[in-house]
């Protein structure tokens, strides 16, 4: 489709509102009619399973208010900052970057022409897409690149997501201070930006894929300092046009946007406030057009019901999560720094019960990797319930009256019950729990906290589909701190260090994996954690609303829906 | 009026003593829970690295007493800091919810009071009569109920089911009406008795028997000799359950999802977001204060008998 | 045709099972101009009969057995409320013994009185009619008097000013009870003054209701002598002081003390007012009585007019002479 001809196609739709969307319905009405008739006399021609599959065909209608709500307001929407799941979505509708992933996670072009990375996986080099402009009407320079990750480094910005890019070439100095500028970020053409790290890291395309390297424009980030949050300028399809915070959330179009997807949508509105049940309920009473936005989707006590109500059920959506959940066993508090006291506490988890407490919405692991994951290993076979054995090995550790500890988690509902029942569990191996359930800030500080938590039970969620995201960051010895370490185990193996970093930064794709494998299969072995299981993302959509399938990277992908009234 | 100017001044002095002691308490306490507010700036995932710059920025490796220095500081210039989760000036946060929790306010105050006047004056009226017993019944019945409880009855019977009421959030009047009705329910009862046993005690006085003795009519002796009377105690009463609404009605507000002070301060104790937990709190208390003076002064003012010294 | 005539007015309290008799069977007139006593002491029913003229006693607990209250001619008991609310004030007023608690404290003097004439007289409803109104009553500096609190004057003044309230309607019969009773001796003496330079200057009839038989004598043209909720005695006023000629008539007037004389101790009426329900048989007297006789417990009698004018409720009334 020619660019300019959509363009002009949304500027008349803009000046002429209502009488062409009333030419527009009338002409769908029609169409779909015909369509129905048709579907039917297909149909009855046979050799179609659904008239619904037919229909579906239909062409994408513009205009629409999408209704969402969110329980607690979206931290900001400055792209540097935001690093909550549910910021996400938001930011894509108002910023855009290079990369983004298709629909089987490959990592693509998106507002750069091409791009490659160098033989020796030092250096990125990106061609940008010409005519891309920011809200405000300028035309993005890649020097404007240059800025977004040099903001990102520096810490007066205080962005959660400057451990993505500290491998550029001269991140340290910049941020100790010592040098004005990155060195490793440059603009030698307009068009092009090449970036250059200070060791080979295969994994740094996935960072750019990011919406931290969304790109920002420097003079309104100048201009509006610290509430640059409330004054989004971005390449996307979106603008901010309303943000009361706490309260709620409209976006407008961009009118500067000339991206190649269409945004049908003419406005998306968000609700802040309640919680999933509150929403659901606004939901069922057509007030929400999708029940919930955060990857749980629907609320456990709910699931059934939904399931069961065949309306209802049509529009939920399911696919596996990339995420797993887990129990981390701190190696250096006794008596979890034994591998079989650690093995003992795998098998004397039931993983299918505890899966069957939430509405069977996941399958069980058998290692660290969840499976959309690259390099997701099918071959491990991981720890079965085996009460027997966990006492076995518990007497053979010398702990046959069992011992005490403690679990924390977050009292959210779903932790709240896998706690419960794990507590349970443990108990018939004579293993006595504490449970500490707490707030999440608290949560952090305990578990992130050296010889401090035994037990910590969660969820850890993929940030980019490459194994460092779960293995380099939760499992390698040189990144232990005392403090907010995100290695909760504390797992120190020499070995798996190594491997670690030795497919860090190796430049060929399937050695990486390979040796990620390796280290997996060694981690697995060892037990620093209880693998428990991998979840399911839902989605539960109205019938009138159409868009992309879920996706496990960006499960909502709102500026690709539209609204079929 | 000399008087009543050292008068409002002595008062002012101690409300504003009262706002510090407040804050002082809050700080500590805030600060005593074992979190830290770096990571709650930085989000779950964040490393060391990261964290420990945010802390050095936002001098949170300062001594406590410092760091409340540096609050006070800022509380001088009008300041209340910005909050740790989305850093939005306190200020900015307060004033853009108080909108909400006034409207909601407003609406409740009214409707019960127009509901708790006549039916107090008439159950004083007509005592132990079927109607002052039933009043009394369920008024008691209304203000044992449970916030919390009554509010997600409602919901779930006259918005979600009946949909009569929208379920929740605040886009336009009609979603302050059911949140005002769990209101209205809870407090009308109470206020209804209240007025009743007023109006009791001043309709056997005898300027109720002179007002009738002139030959005024019923109504003009209830409401504008017997009624007037009956609600000076209840001012009093009335200002602070205002003064309380206005800190945030939060388990309502939570209920229905309304964008109010209420569910400010319930947020940001969970995210331990503490600039805004200061800030909710000492606005809280900073009405209360304003209740009492204006509830004193709104004594004079109504009841000419009252000397001031 | 009298201005009030009370007939045959009984009004009990209490269930009808356990009744309490206040006023039994009543009966007094009232003439216009006229003013009348009624004395007794504290429980006989005074007061509630005044009250019953403009029907201000509550029915709830109150219930009117029989008779008739005429008031103009009409009568009050079976008046609809708003027939009532024409008279309550337009043709009685009423005074009350304690000003400050009969003063609504919320609103000011001024505005007070002149609900009284936006009710019974729009037309004269002005600042300037309540300013001479309180100037009647004798209130120095009226103009601004008018803005203050009723906590402010004091009690005569405040008194003054429920007599202007009371007058402010033009009513034909004032009903004043107990009005001095809450003052002291110096401020009564003012009222009284007060109130018979307005009997003169107006022509109002009164109904005055006090236990004090000195006001009797300065103020009263007829006196209505109370007793268990029966008149006892009724007689023009200063033939009654002369002569009084119910035994308790003549105890009461003994009992005030007489400045000059020698007595050591003050006499009094052995006994006390029988209670509301424990009436005595026979006359309701007989055992504080001391002419009573052996039937006296037995036989009571009705009010009988012994001489012109004089009405007397005793068998013995005779012997009490001298």
């Amino acid at each position: 489709m020619n660019l300019a001809a959509i363009k002009s196609e949304i500027g008349t739709w803009r000046n002429q509102r209502r009488p062409l969307f009333g030419v527009r319905r009338f002409l769908v009405s029609k169409i779909s009619s015909a369509a129905i008739l048709s579907a039917l006399a297909v149909c009855c021609l046979g050799g179609v399973d659904s008239v619904a599959g037919v229909i579906g065909m239909r062409d994408p209608t513009l205009g629409g208010t999408l209704r969402l709500a969110l329980p607690t307001d979206v931290r900001s929407l400055d792209p540097a900052i935001a690093y909550e799941p549910e910021s996400w979505p938001f930011l894509r509708l108002l910023y855009h970057g290079l990369l983004d992933y298709d629909e089987d996670l490959n990592l693509v072009p998106w507002q750069a022409r091409d791009w490659n990375i160098s033989p020796d996986g030092r250096t990125y080099t990106f061609h940008l897409l010409p005519g891309v402009r920011f809200s405000n009407g300028r035309e993005v320079r890649a020097q404007d690149y240059c800025f977004t990750l040099e903001r990102i480094l520096n810490p007066k910005t205080k962005s959660p997501g400057d451990g993505f890019f500290r491998g550029i070439l001269g991140a340290k100095e910049f941020q100790d201070g010592k040098a004005p500028h990155v060195r490793g970020l440059r603009s030698p053409e307009p068009d092009t930006l090449v970036i250059e790290l200070s060791t080979p890291d295969l994994s740094f395309q996935y960072m750019m894929a990011m919406p931290f390297a969304f790109v920002v424009p420097q003079e309104v980030v100048e201009l509006y300092q610290d509430d640059f949050a409330q004054h989004p300028t971005g390449t996307g399809p979106y603008i901010l046009r309303d943000w009361r915070r706490g309260a709620r959330l409209r976006f407008g179009r961009n009118p500067f946007y000339s991206g190649r997807e269409i945004s049908y949508l003419e406005a998306i509105e968000v609700m802040i406030g309640g919680d999933e049940t509150l929403h659901l309920m606004m939901f069922e009473r057509g007030e929400l057009d999708i029940a919930c936005i955060t990857p749980a989707g629907v609320p456990i006590p709910d699931f059934t019901r939904i399931m069961r109500n065949p309306v209802l059920r049509k529009g939920l959506e399911q696919m596996p999560h990339s995420a797993t959940w887990y129990i981390s066993l701190n190696t250096e508090l006794p008596p979890l720094d034994n591998a079989n006291v650690r093995r003992a506490m795998n098998y004397a988890t039931d993983k299918q019960r505890l899966i069957r407490l939430l509405n069977n919405r996941g399958i069980p692991a058998h290692g660290v990797l969840p499976p959309p994951m690259p390099g997701f290993n099918t071959k491990l076979k991981g720890y079965d319930y085996d009460p027997t054995k966990a006492r076995q090995l518990l007497a053979e550790a010398g702990y046959a009256q069992g011992f005490k500890t403690a679990i924390w988690h977050e009292n959210d509902l779903a932790s709240s019950r896998l706690a419960a029942a794990i507590k349970q569990d443990w108990s018939q191996v004579g293993v006595e729990v504490e449970l500490r359930p707490a707030a999440l800030a608290m949560y952090l500080e305990a578990v992130k906290r050296r010889t401090n938590a035994p037990c910590a039970l969660g969820p850890w969620f993929q940030d980019y589909p490459d194994p460092s995201n779960f293995l380099n960051v939760l499992f390698h010895g040189g990144r232990i701190v005392d403090v907010n370490c995100n290695n909760r185990a504390f797992y120190n193996n020499a070995k798996v260090n190594k491997l670690l970093d030795e497919a860090a930064s190796s430049g060929d794709i399937e050695r990486r994996l390979e040796l990620y494998r390796q280290a997996e299969v060694i981690i697995v072995e060892e037990a620093p954690w209880v693998f428990l299981f991998h979840p399911f993302l839902y989605k539960l959509s109205q019938p009138w609303l159409r868009g992309p399938k879920l996706h496990p990277i960006w499960p909502s992908r709102f500026e690709r829906m539209w609204i079929e009234k | 009026m000399n008087v009543t100017l050292t008068r409002l001044s002595s008062r002012l002095l101690w409300s504003v003593l009262v706002l510090l002691g407040t804050s002082v308490i809050t700080f500590f306490v805030a600060h005593a829970v074992p979190a830290d507010p770096a990571r709650t700036m930085a989000g779950a995932k964040a490393d060391a690295e990261t964290i420990r710059r945010i802390r050095h920025e936002m001098h949170f490796d300062e001594p406590r007493v410092q760091q409340y220095g540096r609050y006070l500081w800022g509380l001088a210039h009008g300041d209340l800091g910005k909050s740790y989760v989305t850093n939005q000036r306190v200020t900015d946060a307060i004033l853009t919810r108080l909108p909400a929790t006034l409207a909601l306010s407003t609406m409740a105050v009214v409707f019960w009071m127009l509901l708790a006047v006549p039916v107090g004056v008439l159950t004083a009226k007509f005592r132990d009569s079927k109607f002052d017993r039933t009043v009394l019944v369920l008024g008691t019945i209304g203000l044992s109920l449970p916030a919390f409880w009554l509010g997600r009855m409602l919901q779930y019977a006259l918005a979600y089911r009946a949909g009569y009421f929208p379920v929740a959030g605040f886009r336009g009047w009609r979603h302050l009406l059911l949140p005002a009705l769990t209101l209205v329910i809870l407090f009308a009862g109470y206020y209804a008795r209240l007025i009743h046993s007023s109006m009791v005690e001043v309709l056997s006085s005898d300027y109720v028997r002179m007002a009738r003795a002139k030959g005024l009519s019923e109504i003009a002796v209830l409401f504008r000799h017997g009624l007037r009377n009956a609600l000076i105690p209840v001012i009093t009463v009335l200002g602070m359950d205002v003064a309380g609404l206005l800190g945030g009605v939060i388990f309502t507000e939570n209920v229905f999802a309304l964008p109010g002070i209420g569910t400010l301060a319930l947020q940001s104790v969970f995210n331990l977001d503490v600039p805004i937990i200061m800030g909710t709190v000492l606005f809280s208390a900073a009405m209360v204060v304003a209740a009492n003076l204006g509830v004193d002064f709104l004594y004079h003012w109504v009841d000419p008998r009252v000397k001031r010294d | 045709m009298a201005l009030l005539e009370i007939k045959n007015l009984t009004l009990e309290f209490g269930s009808s099972r356990s009744s309490m008799r206040a006023v039994d069977d009543l009966s007094l007139e009232v003439q216009a101009g006229e003013t009348v006593c009624m004395v007794g002491e504290s429980g006989c029913g005074k007061s509630v009969t005044a009250l019953s003229i403009a029907k201000l006693v509550p029915t709830p607990p109150a219930r009117y057995v029989s008779g008739q209250i005429l008031v103009e001619n009409r009568d009050v008991l079976r008046m609809t409320q708003a027939e009532l609310r024409t008279i309550r004030g337009g043709v009685v007023s009423y005074v009350f013994q304690e000003p400050g608690a009969s003063l609504n404290p919320v609103f000011r003097i001024g505005f007070q009185i002149k609900e009284s004439l936006e009710l019974h007289r729009p037309a004269a409803a002005t600042d300037a009619e309540v300013v001479r109104l309180l100037k009647l009553v004798g209130i120095p500096a009226a103009e601004y008097r008018i803005r203050d609190y009723p906590h402010q004057l004091s009690g005569g003044m405040q008194q003054r000013v429920m007599i202007a309230m009371a007058l402010a309607s033009e009513p034909k019969l004032l009903v004043a009870d107990e009005p001095t009773t809450a003052l002291d001796v110096t401020i009564q003496a003012q009222i009284l003054d007060l109130l018979r330079d307005l009997k003169k200057r107006l022509g109002m009839s009164i109904l005055l209701i006090t236990h004090n038989l000195g006001i009797v004598a300065d103020i009263a043209d007829r006196v209505a002598v109370m007793y268990a909720g029966q008149i006892v005695e009724l007689a023009p006023a200063h033939a009654l002081l002369r002569r009084p000629l119910h035994p308790y008539t003549q105890a009461l007037m003994r009992s005030i003390p007489k400045l000059g004389s020698d007595e050591a101790r003050l006499t009094t009426i052995p006994g006390n007012v029988p209670q509301l329900g424990a009436f005595p048989s026979g006359c309701r007297f007989h055992p504080r009585c001391s002419k009573a006789q052996m039937d006296c417990s037995e036989n009571s009698s009705a009010l009988i007019e012994v001489e012109t004018g004089r009405w007397v409720r005793c068998a013995y009334w005779r012997e009490g002479q001298g």
